[in-house]
C-alpha cells in the first residue's frame, strides 16, 4: 500500500466521520433571503426526511486559505490539484480573477468554499478566449464534495461543469454573466452532469445562453430553494431520473423550467422528475441562444416545458404570465421538424407520457406574447395571438391513444383551457381543438427523491 | 502545529512506504545476455524520489538548452505526430538498466514499457520553420513515468534563460513566435496543460496511457549517431525491445505529409494520431460513436453520412460528420477549421488552425465516392 492509498484512507474514515450526513431536509436554510421566498401553495408534500444536524461535523483537515489581497491564479489551481480528502479551499472576501479555467479532478471528500455568495467573486472576465484550453469557469470531478457560498462570473463556457460525480453539493453558489442576452454567454450556469446524488441548494444562475441551472443525464437530483432569471432555460432537467424541483423561483427566462430527454445520449431517457412549489413567472424574455441549442427552439413566454419525458408530476407551483404556454407538453417529433438532430436510438421515445398536473395556480396576463421567435410565432399564429390557452399538447399522439398507465393528467388546476396542436397532420391536415375532457384524470403521486449528498453544516 | 503534524505523518507513511517496498518482488528482469552500454549500468535517478522539482534532477540533458540527450536516453520519432500549435517535439525514451519493452501492436496500444520508463516530450519553436540555425525557443517538457504499473504525468516549463525546467502543476499561458514555412511572422498563444488536462488525451478506459510510442507509428527510420535504422529494430538490437515479430507484420502508419503515400493513408495515420485517442469505442468521445482509430472499417463510424449526436453547437449546422466528395458541408473538416472553444476540434491542445493537415483531411473527403440519403 503506498502514501496516497493510506492517506485515502484516512481522508474515507475522516469523510464517514463528517460528510455521512445526507440531504435529510426540504426547508430552506436558516439564512436563506431571497426576497421572492416561494408561496406556500395549495399542497405541501409530506418531508420524509429530516436533517440530524449533529452528524454534521465541520471538516478539520487542511485548510488552504486564499485572501483577495494577495494570492495567483496558480496558488489557487495548485491547491486544487494537491488538496487530499477532507480538505478545504476556503476564500475571503472579494474578487478573484483568473484568466484561464480552474479544474478538480479525481477528488474526493473536499469543501470549496467562500465567504459568501455575493462577497467571494471569482471572476473569469479576463479568461484568454483561445481556442483548446478549455472554456469552463471551474470543471469538477469530484465525490462527496461541497461547493458553497461564492459566485462564478462571466466565464467563456459552462459556470460550474460538474462530471462524473457522486454526492454533490452546490450550497448558495451563483453563476452569473453581466452582459445579459448575449449569446456570447456561457451555455449552462450549473451544470452537473453524468452524476448521481446530487444536491442544488439556495443558488442564482443569471444570464446562461443554454440553461441556468442544468441538470443532464443525472440520477437522484435535488435543486431547490434556487432562483434562475434571464437565462435562456431557467431550471432545465435533462435525461435524468429522480429529481425532485422545489421551491425554486425562475422569473423573465425564455423558458422558466424544462424538463427534456434528447436522443441519443449515452444515459438514454430520464424518468420520475417532480417539479413542485416552484415559482415560474414572467418569463418571455427573447431567446438569445446560439443557433443549433435545441433550447433555441423554446418561444419565450413559456413557463413550463415537458419534452419527450415521462413520469412527471407538477404540482403545487405558481405559474404566471407565461403568454405563449403555461405549461407545454411536447413530442421530440416537433424540434425535429423544425431543424434538431434525428435519432437512431429505437428505444427512444418522442412524446411526454404519464404526466401528471394538479393543484397549480396557472395564470396568464392580458398582454401579447413579445419578442417570439420561430416556434412561438408558428404557435400564436394558430390561435388568436392573445388568446393562448394556458396549457398546449402537440397531439402527435391522439390523447385517446395513450395507454391508461401512461396518460396525461391535469387536475384542479383552476379555470385554464388546454389546446391540443393536432400536428400529426401538420400541414395539410391538422385541425388544432381545446381539450374538453381528454386529460381528466388523476394519478398517484410520484415518491420522494432521495439524495445522499453532503450537507453544509453551519 | 497541524503541519508539523502532517509532515510527521507524511513522513511515517514514507517509512513505511519504503518498508513496503523492500518486501516486494523485483520486477522481472529479463535475462538479457547483452546488456547496453556502460552508461546505463546505474539508474539516472532514483524513481522513489520522482517527481523532482527541476528536470535537470533527473540528468536527461548533457547540454540542456541545445536538448543534448544523455546517452542512455533513445530518441524517436513518430511516422505521423499530434498536431501541437506548429511546436517542434523532441521525443526521448529513458528505459531502466536492465530492462525492455514489449512488443504490442492492438488497437490503441503503444508498446508495454516496464517500471521506471519515462517518456519526456520537450517542446520547442524554431525562430525561423526555414531556417533551424537560427535558433528556438525551448517552452516545456513533459514527462510520462510509470510506476507501480501506473503512468504518472508530470510538466515542466522552461526558464528564459533555456538552462533548466521547473516543476509546474496549473500550466501556463504563454505567447510564442516564429517565422512560418511561407515566411510570414506568426505570434499565438502557447498553453501549457494543467496536470488535470494530461487525462483529457491520455486515458484510456480509467487509465493514463501514453498516446504516440505504438508499433506503427514508430515503424519508421531514424538517423542515429551511428547510423540510419528501422526505429524497432534499433530498439530490439539494444536489449530495448523484446517479441517485435518479422517486420513483415509490423503495422506501419503513413507520414501525413508524404505525397508518395496514398491519401486516404496520410489521412487515416492523420486522424489516428490526433483524434483517435478520445474517437476510439473506449475513449472519452465514444459517446459520439465517431471512431477515427487505424482499425476502423466502419464507414459510418468513420463518419461517412454519419448524423451528429453530441456536438451540440459544434456541428455548425451541418448533417453529417463527413459528406463524402463535400468538405464544406463536412462537420469533420468544419471542427477542424474553427477556432471557437467548444466548437473546434481536437478539444485541448489546438489553439492555430492546423492548415496544411486540414488541406490533407479536404482532399481526403473530396476524393470520397458517394452520397448520402
Amino acid at each position: 500500500m503506498n502514501k496516497y492509498n493510506y492517506l485515502f484512507i484516512c481522508g474515507v474514515l475522516l469523510a464517514t466521520l463528517f460528510l455521512n450526513s445526507c440531504e435529510k431536509d426540504n426547508d430552506p436554510p436558516d439564512d436563506f433571503d431571497p426576497t421572492d421566498t416561494p408561496m406556500d401553495t395549495t399542497q405541501t408534500p409530506t418531508d420524509t426526511t429530516t436533517m440530524d444536524t449533529m452528524d454534521v461535523v465541520e471538516p478539520t483537515w487542511k485548510v488552504w486559505e486564499f485572501s483577495a489581497d494577495d494570492y495567483t491564479a496558480t496558488a489557487i489551481q495548485d491547491a486544487f490539484i494537491d488538496m487530499e480528502a477532507g480538505d478545504t479551499v476556503k476564500f475571503g472576501a472579494g474578487v478573484f480573477s483568473f484568466e484561464t479555467g480552474l479544474s478538480i479532478d479525481d477528488k474526493n471528500n473536499v469543501v470549496i468554499m467562500g465567504a459568501g455568495m455575493d462577497e467571494t467573486i471569482l471572476d473569469f472576465s479576463n479568461q484568454i478566449d483561445v481556442a483548446g484550453s478549455g472554456a469552463e469557469g471551474l470543471k469538477v470531478t469530484a465525490n462527496n464534495t461541497i461547493l458553497a457560498k461564492f459566485t462564478v462570473r462571466n466565464t467563456i463556457g459552462d459556470a460550474i461543469k460538474v462530471k462524473d460525480s457522486e454526492h454533490f453539493t452546490f450550497y448558495k453558489i451563483k453563476v452569473e454573466w453581466t452582459d445579459l442576452e448575449s449569446e456570447d454567454n456561457g451555455a449552462y450556469g450549473l451544470y452537473p452532469v453524468s452524476s448521481r446524488h446530487i444536491l442544488i441548494d439556495g443558488c442564482v444562475a443569471i444570464g446562461a445562453s443554454d440553461a441556468g441551472l442544468y441538470v443532464g443525464q443525472c440520477e437522484h437530483v435535488i435543486v431547490k430553494n434556487s432562483h434562475a432569471e434571464r437565462n435562456v432555460a431557467g431550471i432545465e432537467i435533462e435525461n435524468t431520473k429522480h429529481a425532485d424541483v422545489f421551491n425554486n423561483t425562475a422569473v423573465n427566462n425564455t423558458g422558466g423550467l424544462l424538463v427534456f430527454d434528447l436522443p441519443g445520449l449515452p444515459a438514454g431517457q430520464g424518468s420520475h422528475t417532480r417539479v413542485y412549489n416552484n415559482i415560474i413567472e414572467n418569463n418571455s424574455l427573447v431567446n438569445f441562444a446560439p443557433e443549433g441549442n435545441v433550447v433555441g427552439y423554446v418561444p419565450p413566454g413559456t413557463g413550463i416545458m415537458l419534452m419527450a419525458c415521462n413520469n412527471v408530476e407538477v404540482f403545487g407551483n405558481s405559474i404566471g404570465g407565461n403568454n405563449v404556454m403555461s405549461i407545454g407538453l411536447v413530442n421530440y417529433e416537433v424540434l425535429r421538424e423544425l431543424g434538431a438532430a434525428d435519432w437512431d436510438d429505437p428505444t427512444y421515445i418522442p412524446h411526454p407520457r404519464a404526466v401528471n398536473v394538479h393543484d397549480n395556480i396557472i395564470i396568464r396576463s392580458n398582454d401579447c406574447p413579445e419578442n417570439l421567435n420561430f416556434m412561438g410565432t408558428f404557435l400564436t399564429s394558430i390561435f388568436d395571438d392573445c388568446e393562448m390557452p394556458e396549457v398546449l399538447y402537440d397531439g402527435i399522439i391522439k390523447p385517446e391513444d395513450y395507454v391508461t398507465e401512461e396518460a396525461m393528467c391535469l387536475k384542479n388546476n383552476g379555470p385554464i383551457s388546454v389546446g391540443i396542436l393536432d400536428l400529426g397532420g401538420y400541414p395539410d391536415d391538422f385541425t388544432p381543438y381545446m381539450a374538453a375532457d381528454e386529460f381528466d384524470c388523476t394519478k398517484e403521486g410520484l415518491p420522494d427523491v432521495e439524495v445522499e449528498a453532503p450537507v453544509w453544516g453551519n | 502545529m497541524r503541519i508539523r503534524v502532517l509532515i510527521l505523518f507524511a513522513l511515517t507513511l514514507l517509512v513505511l512506504h519504503a518498508c513496503q517496498k523492500e518486501n516486494d518482488t523485483p520486477d522481472d528482469t529479463n535475462d538479457m545476455t547483452d546488456p547496453m552500454v556502460s552508461e546505463s549500468d546505474t539508474a539516472l535517478f532514483d524513481l522513489n524520489n520522482v517527481p523532482f522539482e527541476n528536470l535537470s534532477d533527473y540528468h536527461f540533458f548533457i547540454n540542456p538548452s541545445e536538448l543534448e540527450p544523455h546517452p542512455s536516453l533513445i530518441p524517436y520519432d513518430l511516422n505521423t505526430a499530434l498536431f501541437s500549435n506548429y511546436s517542434s517535439k523532441q521525443r526521448l525514451v529513458y528505459l531502466p538498466p536492465e530492462t525492455s519493452a514489449t512488443y504490442v501492436s492492438e488497437g490503441q496500444l503503444t508498446l508495454d514499457f516496464p517500471e521506471g520508463t519515462v517518456i519526456a516530450k520537450t517542446f520547442y519553436y524554431l525562430n525561423n520553420f526555414n531556417d533551424p540555425s537560427q535558433g528556438q525557443r525551448i517552452i516545456e517538457t513533459r514527462l510520462l513515468v510509470r510506476r507501480e504499473g501506473k503512468w504518472e504525468a508530470y510538466e515542466y516549463l522552461w526558464n528564459e534563460e533555456q538552462t533548466d525546467a521547473t516543476r509546474i502543476k496549473s500550466g501556463a499561458i504563454t505567447q510564442v513566435e516564429w517565422t512560418h514555412y511561407d515566411g510570414v511572422q506568426r505570434n499565438e498563444y502557447y498553453i501549457v496543460p494543467t496536470q488535470n488536462d494530461c487525462k483529457g488525451c491520455h486515458e484510456l478506459g480509467e487509465d493514463l496511457v501514453l498516446l504516440g510510442p505504438k508499433a506503427r507509428f514508430l515503424n519508421k527510420d531514424y538517423a542515429y549517431a551511428d547510423g540510419t535504422m528501422n526505429q524497432l529494430q534499433k530498439w530490439e538490437s539494444l536489449g530495448k525491445l523484446t517479441g517485435l515479430p518479422d517486420m513483415s507484420e509490423v503495422p506501419k502508419a503513413a507520414t501525413w505529409g508524404n505525397e508518395n503515400e496514398s491519401l486516404n493513408d496520410r489521412a487515416r495515420a492523420y486522424l489516428d494520431i490526433n483524434c483517435a485517442h478520445c474517437h476510439n469505442d473506449a475513449g472519452p468521445a465514444n459517446n459520439s460513436g465517431l471512431f477515427l482509430d487505424f482499425y476502423e472499417t466502419d464507414s459510418t463510424k468513420l463518419g461517412f453520412c454519419k448524423p451528429p449526436v453530441a456536438a451540440g453547437g459544434g456541428s455548425g449546422g451541418l448533417f453529417y460528420s463527413i459528406a463524402p466528395g463535400n468538405p464544406d458541408e463536412s462537420i469533420m473538416i468544419y471542427r477542424l477549421n474553427s477556432l471557437v472553444p467548444d466548437e473546434s476540434m481536437p478539444e485541448l491542445g489546438r489553439s492555430v488552425i492546423h492548415e496544411e493537415g486540414l488541406q490533407l483531411l479536404r482532399d481526403w473527403v473530396s476524393s470520397i465516392n458517394g452520397e448520402c440519403q
